[in-house]
């Protein structure tokens, strides 16, 4: 033994790795026996010799428990280096093995890098809306309060107006409530408008929330209304240039909804510059007076359940409401779950492509392991006959897999990183839903980079060691051990191998499917709604909110001057063409309540269809580019001592008067007294795609006047550039008003489809990523099946298959496996795509003609796949094979 | 027995173990034996001891053992001196001179 080299002794070492008590014991027998005999010698008796020797030797009891311990923990020690050894010997052997093959260790580290910096962002999005908390001191028992009737549709939603919501505060340790308002900031260099909300004290309370400079409201100050404010990081850096003095001295401040109010108000406080809320308007913030409001937040007492809280609240919110629907009670919502409620759809179907992408860069890996089977049989069969165990060599390329998708891993957690810090702002816009907590929450901490990251690494590691079972399988069984060693005829081919190697052709082309027909079905979408008319045209128009303070507006007369003048100050800033006013604005983000409209043949029915009202000036549907269908658009002559008039787009029109001509007929908005003619009918205006469609009506803004306007102007170049050109026509106008909000529409109209758009475009770099490596997944394959088989084919050519024949061999194996891919891919895709249903707009998620294309499209590309490998099944010498062999 | 062998100093066993495998490969008896022997019976060594000493520098690493057949043809674990066993023996010998100098130093003043 001495003569074979130390580093290969290891493979002849026999199994010593427990430590064994009866070898202690045989150890001190012998010691025994031999003083025993000793002892003897000098003249004592057997009996007395055996006696004398045991009394010498001491406490044998001990002795033997101590050195079962040591001999114990030396085998420990054994076990533990021996392994330390084994791993370090195989990794060096990895990194030899992948050295020698850097075309095969450079794809693959690629491929999986990729896909888990893929599935680490995706985790890192969905970890910032769904899985971190939101920022506020336990946000599990906040929660939010929501009027739910358990049926669709539910005519008789009950006003909850009426309800003495004070009530609620004896359920909650906590209410939060808040009065969203618009205010202007005047003063300075321009007037400014900004949302701000009337807060209760629970909205610092239960939320945690704090000044970072000044104070928070005093609760007498939330009594008596005082004129204090506290404001926002944003304002107090864009208009007071962060200046600490600005703490206690008084604004110029207009609130919207409480016109009667002073417009002084002393700043208090401004809030930190990460504050994170709910809701969007967090510029001003004022004290919200005692009173009867809705809560829309509020916090659970400790201790008790949400079912429990939400008893109470029914208990005693319902009895005020009078009779109402058994079907209709108020549940309580975690406020994360209800705040990501329509994003939760995106970010499953965003994850879920991930990982599906990840189990296709998988499935790649496993079968580029697979098709070097072939080539690592002969050195696998050598080890094997020199004595390492199936295990042995197990761990060994387990040990390669982990290697590879380790340095995958550590890739892939780089990129993700680096795809979160820049790209990730990004995604608050793309979901039309800032992220909880800001942009900063999307960094994933080290702790949890590091489980994602293991997580991702053991997938890919999992399908290098699935091929690496079958290779060992099929080679340590002993009757392949000589075939190896004799030619390479194949005979050792195991039947478990191509049962893999298919298995994984299946599962790529199966899941590649699923993301194609996400991609697909997403992208089916998106050309819907660019190719919907959106029945105006949004570009070349600027959109800006104005308010007119009803200090000096105080009444309609007043702001239909005001807003005359408005309009004609805008029109004469050189690049406008035209301009008016429109409440609410084209897109209804700023959503009005639904209206009913009585007339024609339901004039008699309690309510009429539901429509949305807008009122506007004469020039809107100029601006918007709005066809007129019949009658006229308004006039200046629609005055407000002139008769009422009101415009209907064709759906009202057709709804309320089928048949017939609208113009001429009567209107009535429900609540309203005033009936009005309806002097003209106007194309459809297409609403957002998630809103519910509703047809409009048209109410002249002199005959309704407002104090909130959206300005829209159509220009004549960039609208991008017309905010400062704008902004300087309504100060000369008037210089206590600001244009807030000042954006291209064409802005707006993205933006209620960033969402889609966003998916869209996240599924269909996935498809093509996933379509990519099922490709080459199949090509490697079939390749695979060429080389392998190239003797038969030459046997088959010398005795005179047409190529024709040949072909079809190759091919057989390849319509196989893609058939059965196809088939498994589309009951997945069936079942996966009813996901993706809420996002779909003008498409099912069953369209037939997506999953054909989808089909059609994996089929093709399956077939250029196959195209290589055919070629080189024909070109196939016989002469040269036989020789060769 | 004249008088009372003298009590094994903590760690001396250890060293008289390592000194003892120096010279070849023995099993626990034989190492009990030798040391008797040479000590004139000087030092006794209860043995339960000395096996303790043995398993323990065993997993220390100083010492290797194996077994092996003796001159009669019994099974018995032999134990053999390793490198590491080697230069801890000549370490441990001159800080036990050191020891034994200063010792005698205090029982003998100059």
């Amino acid at each position: 033994m001495t003569g074979v080299p130390k580093r290969y002794r290891r493979l002849f070492r026999l199994r010593f790795t427990r430590a064994d008590a009866a070898d202690i014991d045989e150890e001190f027998q012998f010691h025994l026996t031999m003083r025993a005999r000793e002892l003897q010698v000098q003249g004592h008796s057997p009996q007395r010799a055996r006696e004398m020797a045991l009394a010498q030797f001491g406490d044998l009891e001990d002795a033997r428990r101590f050195c079962h311990a040591e001999d114990d923990e030396r085998m420990r020690d054994y076990r533990r280096t021996l392994w330390l050894d084994n791993a370090r010997q195989d990794v060096l052997l990895a990194v030899r093995t992948l050295r020698r093959q850097p075309a095969f260790a450079f794809s693959t580290v690629v491929t999986l890098g990729v896909a888990i910096a893929l599935a680490t962002s995706a985790y890192g999005i969905v970890n910032a809306y769904l899985v971190r908390p939101l920022p506020y001191p336990d946000p599990d028992r906040l929660v939010q309060v929501r009027p739910t009737p358990t049926r669709e549709p539910f005519p008789n939603m009950p006003s909850l107006e009426k309800v003495d919501w004070r009530v609620a505060e004896r359920v909650f340790r906590d209410v939060v409530t808040w009065d969203l308002d618009a205010f202007t900031i005047a003063g300075g260099d321009r007037a400014e408008s900004v949302h701000g909300a009337w807060v209760n004290p629970g909205y610092f309370s239960a939320l945690g929330m704090r000044p970072a400079v000044g104070r928070a409201f005093e609760p007498s100050e939330f009594t008596s209304g005082a004129p204090v404010v506290i404001l926002s990081d944003a304002v107090w850096s864009r208009r007071y240039n962060r200046d600490p003095s600005l703490i206690g001295r008084s604004i110029r401040l207009q609130s919207l909804d409480n016109p009667n109010l002073a417009e002084v108000a002393t700043v208090i406080g401004v809030m930190p510059p990460d504050t994170w809320h709910v809701n969007r308007f967090t510029d001003v913030l004022r004290p919200l007076r005692p009173g009867s409001r809705y809560p829309p937040i509020a916090r659970l007492k400790p201790g008790m359940s949400i079912p429990d809280a939400e008893r109470r609240l029914n208990a005693v919110v319902l009895p005020q409401l009078g009779k109402i629907d058994p079907a209709y009670h108020l549940s309580l919502v975690g406020v994360q779950q209800e705040y990501t409620y329509r994003l939760r759809p995106t970010l499953i179907a965003l994850m879920g492509g991930a990982l599906f992408l990840l189990l296709i860069a998988g499935a790649s890996v496993a079968g580029a392991q697979a098709a070097r089977a072939a080539a690592r049989r002969a050195e696998v069969q050598v080890r094997t006959a020199l004595g390492a165990s199936r295990a042995r060599i197990t761990m060994q390329l387990l040990t390669e897999s982990l290697f590879i998708a380790g340095v995958a891993g550590i890739i892939g957690a780089t990129i993700a990183t680096a795809v979160l810090a820049t790209f990730g702002r990004t995604v608050g816009a793309q979901l039309g839903a800032s992220i909880p907590g800001g942009a900063d929450s999307l960094a994933l901490g080290p702790g949890l980079l590091a489980v994602v990251v293991a997580i991702g690494t053991l997938i890919g590691a999992a399908f290098g060691l699935l091929a690496a079972l079958v290779l060992t399988r099929a080679v340590t069984r002993p009757e392949s051990l000589g075939a190896s060693f004799g030619s390479q005829k194949g005979t050792a081919r195991s039947a478990a191998t191509p049962v893999l190697r298919r298995g994984l052709i299946v599962a790529q082309v199966a899941f590649t499917m699923m993301l194609l027909v996400g991609a697909g079905l997403m992208a089916r979408t998106i050309v819907t709604i660019a190719t919907t008319s959106l029945g105006f045209d949004d570009g070349h128009v600027v959109k800006g909110d104005v308010f007119l303070p009803p200090v000096r507006y105080k009444d309609a007369a007043a702001q239909r001057a005001g807003a005359e003048r408005l309009l004609a100050g805008i029109a004469q800033t050189p690049g406008v063409r035209s301009v008016a006013t429109s409440f609410p604005d084209p897109l209804r983000i700023f959503t009005g309540p639904n209206i009913d409209v009585q007339g024609g043949a339901v004039a008699r029915a309690d309510s009429g269809p539901p429509a949305a009202e807008y009122i506007v000036t004469p020039g809107y549907f100029d601006v918007l580019r709005i066809p007129l269908r019949a009658g006229r658009a308004f006039g200046s002559h629609d005055a407000a001592a002139a008769p009422p008039v009101a415009i209907v787009s064709e759906l009202l029109a057709r709804q309320l008067w089928p048949g017939e001509n609208a113009v001429g007929r009567r209107v009535r908005i429900a609540r309203d007294s005033v009936w009005r003619t309806v002097v003209g009918v106007v194309g459809e205006m297409q609403q957002p795609v998630e809103a519910t469609p509703l047809p409009e009506l048209y109410v002249p803004f002199a005959q309704e006047p407002l104090p909130l306007m959206f300005i829209i102007a159509r220009v004549a170049g960039d609208p991008r550039e017309m905010e400062t050109a704008l902004q300087r026509s309504v100060g000369r106008v008037d210089d206590g008003l600001g244009l807030a909000n000042v954006r291209p529409l064409t802005e707006l109209t993205e933006a209620t489809t960033s969402r889609h758009r966003a998916l869209a475009t996240v599924l269909s770099v996935f498809a093509v990523l996933a379509l990519g490596l099922a490709v080459l997944g199949l090509y490697a394959a079939l390749a695979y099946v060429v080389a392998q088989r190239r003797r038969e084919f030459a046997i088959r050519i010398a005795v005179g298959a047409p190529l024709w024949a040949i072909r079809s061999l190759v091919m057989r194996e390849g319509v196989a496996v893609v058939a059965v891919g196809l088939i498994l891919g589309l009951v997945l895709s069936l079942a996966l795509t009813q996901l993706l249903a809420t996002q779909l707009y003008g498409v099912t998620p069953t369209d037939p003609g997506t999953f054909a294309g989808i089909a059609a499209l994996l089929s093709v590309s399956a077939l250029g796949a196959a195209l290589a490998p055919l070629r080189q099944a024909a070109r196939v010498d016989p002469a040269e094979i036989m020789r060769s062999e | 027995m004249a008088r009372q062998p003298l009590d094994l100093l903590y760690g001396s066993l250890d060293l008289l173990i390592l000194r003892t495998l120096a010279w070849e490969p023995m099993h626990g008896y034989g190492i009990s034996s030798f040391i008797r022997q040479r000590t004139a019976g000087v030092l006794e060594i209860v043995d339960a001891a000395l096996y303790k000493s043995l398993h323990r520098l065993e997993r220390q690493g100083f010492i290797a053992g194996e077994w092996g057949a003796t001159d009669e043809n019994r099974r018995a674990k032999f134990y053999t001196l390793t490198a590491g066993g080697r230069a801890a023996l000549r370490a441990e010998t001159s800080a036990w001179k050191q020891y034994v100098d200063a010792v005698h130093k205090v029982l003998e003043p100059a």
